[in-house]
């Protein structure tokens, strides 16, 4: 393939530039800052067109670097020959790749042709641009040696930009290293770790499951036992009311029975009152009033005392006259009453004399008796004398005595008369009748006729406070439960056995009540645990997403280890044994009688061998390093280009090197032109 | 007479968002607490009754908090009736282990139960067993002088569910004077007409629980008034799920991925549960990290995941000539028998180790 004429509208600081190469070696001479890399940038813009990018760095940014400097139409055309036919090539381009314009006319027919794409580069060389850059275009950067360093240095980039393969090694470990951070061996590595805690959880969760199970069967026993509990509590509520029946029909029985005995009561009363009334009625007239009876005993004892009285004049009477007459018969026996006295003092008194003779004391003791004895008689007989005239006295007065009490009996007699009569009158009896008898005959008749009354009276109150007491007692109660008394029956059952039925109900349920706060204990403590499992399904389930997408993560990129190592072997296979030749070639173009041998690994390294071993370049002369890198150069350009020989594009590649480098380069350039078209770009005459 | 309309509680349930235990913790708070204000605010409001159209519950076993939590509900709130028809999730956990039900919450069976309310509505609803749903339909009967809500739990279709436990045909629930069926089942709100005469509606759930359950939750308030009823929805969840697709197609630096998704969220609370999902074409040197994303937001809104679905901007002529190890790495992978996914995963992995970026 040749380039035949280019022609820049506008492309960077070039301005309607036209220029037509030649075949083989074309140098192109001129001034730091001419546009020379401008011009190489615009050829394999003719191929390539130019990459889309919102890199503001120009370097990186090749739209915005060579967009025109004056402005207008952004582009130009190429001339050249491919497969024995010759096109030319139009591109303009705008700030996007969609506004890029790419025609192709075959010069032949001057007919639009569609021979080729706007993938004009690729579909010609069968490279796509960064590889024709790295290997068709000698850039000055890509042979850069700064100061102290050698050609072979720089150099040396050209493996690597060939195949990135350099890369490759940094890929892998980058690669390798991801993977070690999720699975490292013996299950370390976060994925290992993930898959212990998802290992806890589930375990976890499992027997939360499982007491969650076990929550649903103890809910059943539960319910179970709440059903018995409360067939206990229907049958408990049953025995209480037939304990209530049996207890009420206690209270009922009893308030009936004093109901009962408090209606009987009040008819007793009532029958009473009314015999002590039928009693009353057998009375024509009332008896005589106890006051009337007291007076006319009153009046009968007055008549007693005045027959007393009268009986007692009557005796002072008789006793007066008796009196009287005793008086009156007294007086003639007080005369000879004094001679026994007078003989019994005569003998005392000589007894006396005789003993006073003998024995003086006794009969001085005698003579005194008998001169008592004397004096008493002397006082007797003048008290006689005194009696006698009192004597006279007393019968004159019992005289007027006697007649006194005559007087009186006469006028008690009279009073006594006038009582009797007034008695008799009051008792309605004769004379003759003992009127004592009659009155406590009446006086009885009273007395029963005023405790008849009186009974009667206590009867009425009675039999009306009974009648009351009935009917207050009575009133107590509701209409409903005086008629429930009216038909009282007997329960069935005995209140006892009633009793120790409910105690022994009573006792069950408080057991099943105890079994029932132990199993929602249980249950509760079983809920508690069953509660986690929503937390822990979530915990499951995001560690379960962190495992899987570090195991899709982990798959991932052992899948791009996979196939970078695949990619790497095919790469270095495929194009291996020919850039082998070529490298053998190159250098034996160069430095014809070399004897050693150059091999290229597979990663593109250059070894040389000497002394029966492989050796790396570094042993070699920098000359030789530097010979050797471009003979290297040369033979990837050869190895990677299956289409049509592209012009190799030199800007001043070797800008910095001494003249017998460069002179020896030069030589291998003159040869290679022999094949190829070349533009050397330079700011300094070659040759 | 006014009257919620809510399903799909799914109290104690939970959390598949990736949310961390504390949030998730939380969350499971947030749905009782939501619960309770949409109670207080129907009471606030002179709401006569509220349908629980199912799944109030999420599992067997129920925490004595969410319990509790409804139990005081319905207690506090003596004058409000609630209907309490069980969906699938709900396994009669809760009405089992109540010692005395409460005398305002009202329950169904497997067969058709009525609750006459006041202003001519009558509440009917069935709790839907395997192979029941065609029975019950036809044993539906409804007096057309009053207004009839009735409660279901299931999936509706046109003609009736392979599985009947799962659904109802609407086929046959059609010229039933049925004035609103009250569904639960989907938690999405979703209203359409069922016939002539009545609406059918999924109130959808109170809370959205995960990215699946995006968008607006809340109850549907309905209101008879003068003999007619009117529905209305209303959002009611705390927190909203959102999924936001942000296209980073032609971005390669983060600033410029950052920029556009701070764009694409501007209008979305810090309250909300964002997933970000990436979308376009990026090639693989685009500086384009999920993880670093979803740092540099995490306190920005209550949760936050990105979910990569770029398709990597690899074109298989891009590396017909490509003669380089990325060239033939390139070859090999869109050659080999992985799927596309795989082979996308494995080429961004490849070139980015190359080019010397994890």
């Amino acid at each position: 393939m040749q380039i035949k004429k280019l022609h820049i509208i506008n492309f960077g600081k070039l301005h309607d530039f036209a220029f037509c190469p030649e075949e083989g070696l074309n140098l192109i001479c001129e001034r730091n800052g001419w546009g020379k890399s401008t011009l190489a940038a615009f050829i394999r813009a003719m191929f390539y067109g130019l990459d889309y990018t919102t890199k503001r760095s120009l370097k990186e940014n090749d739209r915005k670097h060579y967009a025109p400097w004056q402005g207008g139409v952004f582009g130009g055309s190429m001339e050249f020959d491919a497969a024995g036919k010759e096109y030319r090539v139009e591109r303009s381009f705008g700030a996007k790749d969609k506004e890029d314009r790419f025609a192709l006319y075959d010069l032949a027919t001057g007919m639009e042709s569609a021979d080729y794409t706007e993938r004009l580069g690729e579909e010609l060389f069968h490279l796509d641009r960064e590889a024709f850059t790295r290997t068709f275009f000698f850039r000055q950067q890509d042979f850069v040696v700064t100061p102290g360093d050698s050609l072979n240095a720089s150099l040396s980039h050209a493996e690597e930009n060939a195949g990135d393969m350099g890369n490759y090694e940094k890929a892998a470990a980058s690669l390798e290293e991801r993977m070690k951070y999720f699975r490292k061996t013996g299950n370390r590595g976060r994925l290992g770790q993930l898959e212990e805690e998802r290992r806890l959880v589930r375990e976890e969760l499992v027997s939360c499951r499982e007491q969650e199970r076990a929550a649903v069967d103890w809910q059943a026993r539960l319910a179970q036992r709440e059903a018995q509990e409360q067939a206990l509590l229907e049958k408990i509520r049953v025995l209480e009311a037939q304990e209530e029946k049996a207890r009420s029909y206690g209270e009922k029985e009893a308030r009936k029975a004093q109901l009962d005995l408090l209606a009987e009561q009040a008819r007793e009363q009532e029958e009473q009152l009314r015999q002590t009334a039928a009693e009353l009625g057998a009375y024509t007239a009332p008896p005589m009033p106890e006051e009337e009876l007291d007076r006319c005993y009153e009046k009968i004892c007055r008549l007693k005392t005045a027959r007393e009285q009268t009986e007692e004049a009557r005796q002072r009477q008789y006793e007066a006259e008796e009196a009287l007459a005793e008086l009156t018969e007294e007086a003639p026996r007080s005369s000879g009453a004094h001679v026994p006295l007078c003989l019994c003092m005569c003998v005392l008194l000589g007894v006396g004399a005789v003993l006073l003779w003998r024995q003086i004391w006794p009969g001085a003791l005698l003579v005194a008796v008998a001169l008592l004895i004397a004096f008493m008689e002397m006082r007797r007989i003048g008290q006689a004398r005194r009696q006698r005239a009192e004597l006279s006295e007393e019968e004159a007065s019992a005289r007027r005595e006697l007649k006194q009490a005559e007087k009186n009996v006469q006028k008690r007699e009279m009073a006594e008369e006038a009582l009797e009569q007034q008695i008799c009158a009051a008792l309605h009896i004769s004379r003759e009748t003992e009127p004592l008898e009659r009155l406590t005959q009446l006086r009885r008749e009273s007395r029963d006729y005023a405790r008849l009354r009186q009974m009667y009276e206590s009867r009425r109150a009675e039999a009306v406070k009974s009648r009351e007491t009935y009917l207050v007692f009575q009133k107590k109660f509701p209409e409903q439960e005086l008629l429930e008394l009216q038909k009282l029956e007997k329960p069935e059952g005995e209140l006892a056995d009633i009793l120790s039925e409910l105690q022994a109900c009573r006792d069950r349920r408080d057991g099943l009540l105890k079994e029932e706060r132990d199993l929602q204990h249980q249950l509760r403590r079983l809920r508690e645990q069953a509660e986690r499992i929503t937390e822990l399904a979530e915990e499951e389930e995001r560690l379960s997403q962190e495992i899987t997408a570090g195991e899709r993560e982990y798959g991932l990129l052992e899948k791009t280890l996979k196939y970078l190592k695949a990619a790497k072997e095919q790469f270095s296979t495929r194009y291996l044994k020919e850039l082998q030749q070529g490298l053998e070639y190159y250098r034996k173009q160069i430095e014809p009688g070399v004897e050693t041998e150059a091999l290229l690994d597979v990663k593109l390294k250059v070894k040389v061998q000497e002394a029966g071993a492989l050796r790396e370049t570094d042993y070699l002369s920098t000359g030789q390093q530097d010979l050797l890198t471009i003979a290297e150069r040369l033979a990837i350009v050869d190895a990677l280009c299956e289409g049509e020989q592209p012009v190799l594009i030199l800007d001043d590649p070797f800008v910095n090197l001494d003249e017998e480098k460069q002179e020896r380069a030069f030589a291998l350039l003159q040869k290679l032109s022999e094949k190829r078209q070349m533009l050397y770009f330079s700011c300094r005459k070659i040759g | 007479m006014k009257i919620i309309h809510c399903a799909d509680l799914h109290l104690d349930s939970r959390m598949e968002t990736g949310l961390s235990k504390e949030k998730a913790k939380e969350r499971r708070l947030e749905l009782l607490r939501t619960f309770t204000q949409m109670i207080e605010r129907g009471a606030a409001e002179g709401v006569d009754a509220v349908l629980l159209c199912g799944d109030l519950f999420d599992a067997r076993t129920i925490s004595a908090r969410a319990r509790n939590c409804v139990l005081d509900a319905v207690r506090e709130h003596p004058k409000m009736r609630f209907y309490y028809l069980q969906g699938n999730h709900d396994q009669n956990s809760f009405l089992s282990d109540l010692a005395e039900k409460p005398e305002n919450l009202k329950t169904f069976g497997p067969d058709w139960t009525s609750y006459e309310e006041q202003d001519g509505v009558t509440i009917t609803g069935a709790e839907i067993t395997e192979g029941t749903a065609d029975a019950l339909a036809e044993r539906l009967i409804l007096d057309a002088e009053r207004i009839n809500i009735v409660m279901l739990h299931g999936q509706v279709t046109e003609y009736g569910a392979k599985r009947q436990q799962e659904g109802f045909s609407l086929r046959k629930l059609k010229n039933r004077n049925i004035d609103y069926l009250a569904l639960g089942h989907i938690h999405s709100y979703r209203r359409e007409r069922l016939d002539e005469r009545g609406l059918w509606c999924y109130s959808g759930c109170l809370e959205g629980r995960g990215f699946d359950e995006c968008g607006e939750k809340g109850y549907v308030l309905l209101e008879v008034k003068d003999g007619r009823l009117s529905s209305e929805f209303v959002p009611f969840a705390c927190r909203r799920f959102q999924e936001v697709c942000v296209d980073v197609s032609g971005l390669f630096t983060q600033e410029e991925i950052r920029r556009a998704i701070r764009q694409a969220l501007r209008e979305i609370p810090p309250t909300d549960a964002v997933k970000i999902i990436l979308t376009g074409e990026t090639p693989p040197e685009a500086e384009k990290d999920a993880a670093a994303i979803e740092k540099w937001l995490e306190n920005d809104y209550y949760l936050l995941k990105v979910k990569d679905e770029t398709r990597l901007a690899i074109h298989p002529e891009d590396y017909q000539y490509d003669v380089s190890l990325k060239g033939e790495f390139v070859r090999l992978v869109l050659a080999s028998r992985l799927s596309a996914a795989e082979k996308e995963q494995v080429l961004r992995l490849g070139i980015r180790a190359l080019t010397g970026e994890d």
